[in-house]
This record gives structure tokens, sequence and C-alpha cells, in this order.
């Protein structure tokens, strides 16, 4: 440091633009209130990684979506992505109508077997009250002898 | 898509019907077996008959119910003769229901010879096209011994 009588004003005035200048390289480094994830993304931008591989950089829903799939999930969306080019294309090739029609098929079989369900409950059914009914007669029981008038 | 479901549950609902209906028209005519005709008293006019000659059997008949019925009758002898007598066959009572008094008379044929004769009734009756056609109402036969004496 030279002697102060021999500073100049615009001696001083340089010296302090100088510590003004390095004034931030002085100071002691501020403390980090910032949270993980903010905090390294910032840290990846400052180091030029932000190529989009991170999922943590991923939209909240969808961070939120990965955080959720089971390994049941996973494996039911890679068989999805196996199916076949020309499964794809077919369903691709349908349009709205073709796709109502095809609803209006499943909707058909399913309540085809709704209605095989019902008809066979009822085919049982009577097949068991008569063959019942068969053999009350045989051992001389009338199961409608209250309903039958007369005699 | 509604009309077509509409149509879909009345079609289920005739068919179930039907099968119901087929079933317990079934089921009533299978447990009718109340036997429509009792003979609750026999009576042989002629205990002893001669070969050729008359015989007489009397019978309290009390008709239950309208049904068709159908008697096969037969004479037998104690030494393995028989006689074929003609069926009785009535769609109705022909006196209508109630009790009867009714006197029969049957020629016990030439070649019968003496001991224990025996006159068989075998009756069988229908109330229902089930019965009419498949399944009659039977009951044990009437079995009515008389003696045949030597000329």
């Amino acid at each position: 440091m030279p002697h102060r009588k021999e500073v100049s004003l615009e001696r001083a005035r340089e010296l302090v633009r100088i510590l003004e200048a390095q004034l931030p390289d002085r100071m002691p480094a501020p403390p980090n209130t910032e949270l993980g994830e903010r905090f390294d993304q910032r840290l990846m931008e400052s180091q030029g990684r932000r190529d989009g591989r991170d999922i943590h950089m991923f939209p909240a829903h969808l961070r939120i979506w990965f955080d959720t799939l089971s390994v049941d999930d996973v494996q039911k969306l890679e068989r999805l992505m196996a199916v076949k080019a020309e499964t794809v294309a077919w369903i691709d090739a349908k349009n709205g109508r073709e796709l109502q029609k095809l609803d209006g098929a499943v909707e058909f079989i399913t309540s085809s077997r709704t209605a095989a369900k019902v008809l066979i409950w009822i085919g049982g059914m009577a097949v068991a009250f008569v063959g019942g009914v068969a053999a009350l007669a045989k051992n001389g029981i009338d199961l409608f002898s209250m309903l039958r008038g007369g005699r | 898509m509604m009309g077509l479901r509409l149509f879909g549950y009345t079609c289920l609902g005739i068919i179930s019907a039907a099968i119901l209906a087929t079933a317990g028209t079934l089921a009533w005519f299978i447990a009718d077996r109340g036997v429509p005709v009792v003979v609750p008293e026999t009576t042989v006019l002629t205990p002893t008959v001669k070969p050729g000659g008359r015989l007489y059997i009397r019978q309290k008949v009390n008709y239950l119910r309208d049904c068709r019925g159908n008697v096969d009758r037969a004479l037998f002898d104690a030494h393995t003769h028989r006689a074929i007598l003609p069926p009785v066959k009535y769609e109705r009572p022909p006196q209508g229901l109630g009790l009867r008094v009714i006197t029969t008379c049957f020629t016990v044929p030439e070649e019968f010879e003496p001991g224990e004769g025996q006159y068989h009734a075998a009756p069988e009756y229908a109330c229902n096209p089930l019965q009419r056609y498949y399944w009659p109402i039977t009951r044990a036969q009437n079995v009515v011994k008389f003696q045949i004496v030597p000329r």
C-alpha cells in the first residue's frame, strides 16, 4: 500500500473502481437457500447439460405419472408398444363409423352372452322344476293339488 | 342402439316366457295323476258259472273326473285258458260324474274248465294330452274271482 499522503484523488477513485470490480470475488458465497430440484436445474443449466434426458426435468404431471407406474403397468405398456404394425395400421384405417360399428358388434356379443346366460339359467330352472315335479308325481304327490279345482 | 337393446330384451323375455310356460304346462300335466275312477265295491252275482254260461258282475263305480278311459278286460280259468273281452272305451264317463252302479255280463267260453275263474280289468285313464299320448294313469287291476263248475 502506498503512503496515504501520496494518493491522488484520481488514483483513489481508480482504486475504488478496482475494489468494486473485485468485490464479488472477495465476498463469501451466498448461502444456498434453494432446494434440490431447482438448484440441480440451475446447476445443469450452468453446465450446459439441458438435453432433456433427465427425468426431473419433465413437467410435473409426467413426473407424477412415472412415479405411479408399477412393473405391471410398464409390462402392459411394453406389450402395447409391441403390437404388430398391421394391427396399428388396421385400427388406424378405421373411420369413425366403422369404429362405432365395431363397438356395436362388441356390445352385441356381450349382450348375446348375457342373453345366453339368462336362457341357460331359465332352462336349467325349468328342467329342474319339471324333474322335481315328475319325481313328486312318481311318489304320488301332486305339487299343484292346492291349485286344482274340484275333485 | 336403445331400440335394438329393447328389442333384444323383448325377444329374451318372449323366449324365456315360452320356456317357462312350456315347463309349467308340462309340470302341470305331469303332476296331475289323481285316479279319476274308483271302484269301491264289486259283487259277483253268479258265483258259480258253467262253461258257456253267463257271468254277472255288479260294480259300484265312482267317476270323479272327466277323463278318457280304457279298460282292458279278460277272463281266465285255472287251466291256462284265456278269453280277451272287448275293452271299455270312453272319452268321458258315459253317465257323467258321480257314483254309478253298473252290471256287466259275459259269456264264459265253452272251453273253460272247472275250477277258479278270474275276471281281470286293467284300467288306464288319460286326463290330459301327456297322459293321452305318453304316460296314462293306471292303477292295480281289478280282479274278480268266481267258480266254474262242471256242466
